[in-house]
């Protein structure tokens, strides 16, 4: 069985329609922000803050958001699977008052 | 990899802001620490990959004593591994090893997602849940490996394993000509998944492993 | 893209000859309950169905004037829940009555197991009526006991025709043989469907632990190798070796282990492990978030036949790691 958290959570999405990026056996992430992302989703799950099944519904709805203005085409330069997952993850984190919009606004404005 | 440069990089640029900025917030709050994050992608990387499976490969070819023991009883000789301590005999259960030869190819396959060795093998490929494929390589296996780009020869004998909750399979796969002189750590840089699920030859070049730069799961 | 899809709650049911499966069935396939729900049986003659009711048939599929249908699996239930899908869109409940199986165990893994079945379905609760009357004939026979044994409710009916003494001999044989069973009574099989159907008894977040009342000691009215037991043990469970504890346990008792369910603390993660399972097939995944200065119970049921509680008990224990 699968005890561990982790193990759980990604196995969960293998094969359905919000299955994350994989090359080799492993996750595939482009870029650092990507692995951030899910780890910040599956630490979070994994801690109680969150249902893993209530991310994936708000990954699922992500997703479908995206498909529904560019149609379903994961070959096309512009599709971006994790923006999809931060996108829901901002959302989660709202839902469960765990962040603020005017909390992100006010960090994203402090960078650079 | 050209296809990402399309790409807007502003995208790219608030993305990673985003990312970083929540983070920050969640540490601020104390919801999560400065290394929670790390601990996590570092299991990823470190934990949830065929690295182990194909340092077992490596080793049979290079110790031909240690390849008996490992098909004689998978899960002692996993032990004798330096394997972290949650990765040895897959979360428990037991562990079996089928040997290819020029005359047998093993097939596996397995009825649930949760029956797949990750521990040593990673992430199971999309395909590999699919009950068409399993119930076309339980019943045409050679046709469905000919689909694979695996062209075996009639005299070859085709074994199929159906991996369970109690029992994973693994293949131990032919070690490729020319390899003979190949350390053991360069020799497990070459064994692929699809290699110990016995759906595809290892190869002596590590860029024929299939990275493909628009693989996007499903 | 769709959400993740819903899936049609099943109930096994179950119970030996003249329990009043009859009446139930033929209950739900007739009153105007407002619930769409398909019936599979394994020949329509066990329901008894009133051919003025019928709303259309074919061989194998019959609609009632109520919205339910009532199917007859040929051996096959993943063809007839295939059959099922391919006509009707919006099922509430699907109810699967084992006549003849006397270890409904092997449907169970089905959707435990088989991607067709539970790619529909999910098992809801597994439900056996019991005759209150003269069920105390029947425990010479494994069917009989396998059945409450199996059971997540077991609905005594027939209350009407025994004195209150008979019933509570009767429930207490039922205890007896299955601690952690819900028990109803009813009589002519009025029980409400609200109380056998959607009610999550497989969902594994919907094991929330042991009811203390359960690991109260029964008296033995009669003789039996059916045993129930529950273990709550405080600690930390380390999840290698629990996972090969339980794989072996269901090796060496196969088709003996009738059902396990448990809540641990495992590997002290900030979530409850919680699992089930029927014979050798296990699910398991995680489950509500401890409290923060919640003492970390880890309680664990199991029913079976010609199980050694010692063993089972010491087996566990060694997979505790402080």
């Amino acid at each position: 069985m699968q005890t561990k958290f982790e193990h759980y959570a990604t196995t969960s999405m293998l094969g359905a329609p919000d299955s994350p990026p994989r090359c080799n056996a492993k996750l595939l992430f482009h870029h650092e922000w990507e692995a951030r992302a899910f780890g910040m989703a599956l630490a979070l799950s994994r801690d109680g803050f969150f249902e893993w099944e209530d991310f994936r519904q708000a990954l699922i709805a992500s997703i479908a958001e995206w498909e529904k203005e560019h149609g379903v085409d994961r070959v096309n330069p512009e599709w971006d699977y994790y923006e999809r997952w931060l996108l829901a993850l901002e959302r989660v984190l709202k839902a469960e008052a765990l962040i603020t919009t005017e909390e992100i606004q006010a960090a994203l404005a402090k960078e650079p | 990899m050209t296809d990402r440069f399309l790409y807007d990089p502003k995208r790219e640029a608030l993305s990673a802001a985003k990312a970083k900025a929540l983070e920050a917030l969640l540490i601020k709050k104390g919801v999560i620490t400065s290394e929670t994050v790390t601990k996590v992608i570092d299991f990823f990387k470190t934990k949830m990959g065929p690295f182990n499976g194909a340092k077992l490969v490596a080793r049979a070819w290079k110790d031909p004593a240690f390849k008996k023991r490992l098909l004689k009883n998978a899960n002692s000789a996993i032990a004798e591994m330096d394997f972290p301590p949650v990765m040895s005999g897959a979360e428990g259960e037991h562990v079996r090893v089928a040997e290819n030869t020029s005359s047998v190819h093993n097939l596996i396959i397995c009825t649930l997602c949760s029956c797949y060795p990750w521990t040593l093998l990673g992430l199971p490929p999309y395909w590999f849940k699919d009950p068409v494929f399993r119930a076309r390589a339980a019943r045409e296996p050679r046709k469905v490996l000919k689909e694979f780009g695996f062209d075996l020869d009639d005299s070859v004998e085709i074994r199929v394993w159906d991996s369970s909750a109690q029992i994973r399979w693994f293949v131990l796969p032919e070690q490729p000509k020319g390899s003979e002189g190949m350390s053991e750590a360069d020799l497990a840089e070459i064994v692929t998944p699809e290699a110990m699920m016995g759906v595809a030859r290892v190869e002596l070049s590590p860029a024929s492993r299939g990275y493909d730069p628009k693989a996007q799961g499903f | 893209m769709t959400a993740l899809h819903e899936k049609v709650p099943a109930t096994v049911l179950t119970g030996y000859l003249g329990s009043g499966k009859t009446t139930l069935l033929n209950k739900i396939l007739t009153e105007n309950h407002g619930k769409r729900i398909a019936v599979i049986v394994n020949e329509f003659g066990e329901v008894g169905i009133d051919h003025q009711l019928i709303s259309s048939s074919d061989e194998e599929i019959i609609e009632m004037n109520n919205g339910c249908i009532c199917c007859k699996v040929r051996g096959d239930l993943i063809r007839i829940v295939d059959d099922i899908f391919a006509k009707q869109t919006s099922l509430d409940h699907v109810l699967i009555e084992t006549t003849g199986l006397a270890d409904p165990g092997p449907i169970i893994q089905s959707f435990l197991i088989d991607d067709r079945v539970c790619e529909r379905l999910e098992l809801d609760s597994i439900v056996t009526l019991v005759d209150a009357k003269h069920l105390k004939f029947h425990l010479d026979s494994p069917e009989a006991e396998e059945q409450i044994a199996f059971a997540d409710v077991v609905v005594i009916n027939k209350t009407d025709i025994v004195e209150s003494d008979e019933l509570e001999a009767t429930e207490r044989i039922v205890r007896r043989i299955n601690k952690f069973a819900r028990i109803y009574r009813a009589q002519r099989a009025d029980i409400n469907i609200d109380k056998i159907m959607r009610i999550r008894s497989f969902d594994i977040k919907n094991i929330l632990g042991v009811d203390p009342g359960i690991l109260e000691a029964t008296e033995h009215e009669h003789d039996t190798s059916v045993v129930s037991f529950a273990i709550s043990k405080c600690g930390v469970v380390d999840g290698t070796r629990f996972n090969r504890w339980i794989f072996d346990l269901g090796q060496q008792y196969g088709q003996n282990l009738f059902r396990i369910k448990g809540v641990l603390n495992i590997d002290n993660a900030p979530r409850r492990f919680v699992f089930h399972g029927v014979h050798m097939t296990f699910d398991g995944g995680p489950g509500k978030k401890w409290g923060k200065d919640e003492i970390r119970t880890n309680d664990l049921v199991v029913i079976g036949r010609d199980l050694d509680k010692g063993q089972i008990q010491s087996g566990l224990d060694s997979c505790f790691s402080e």
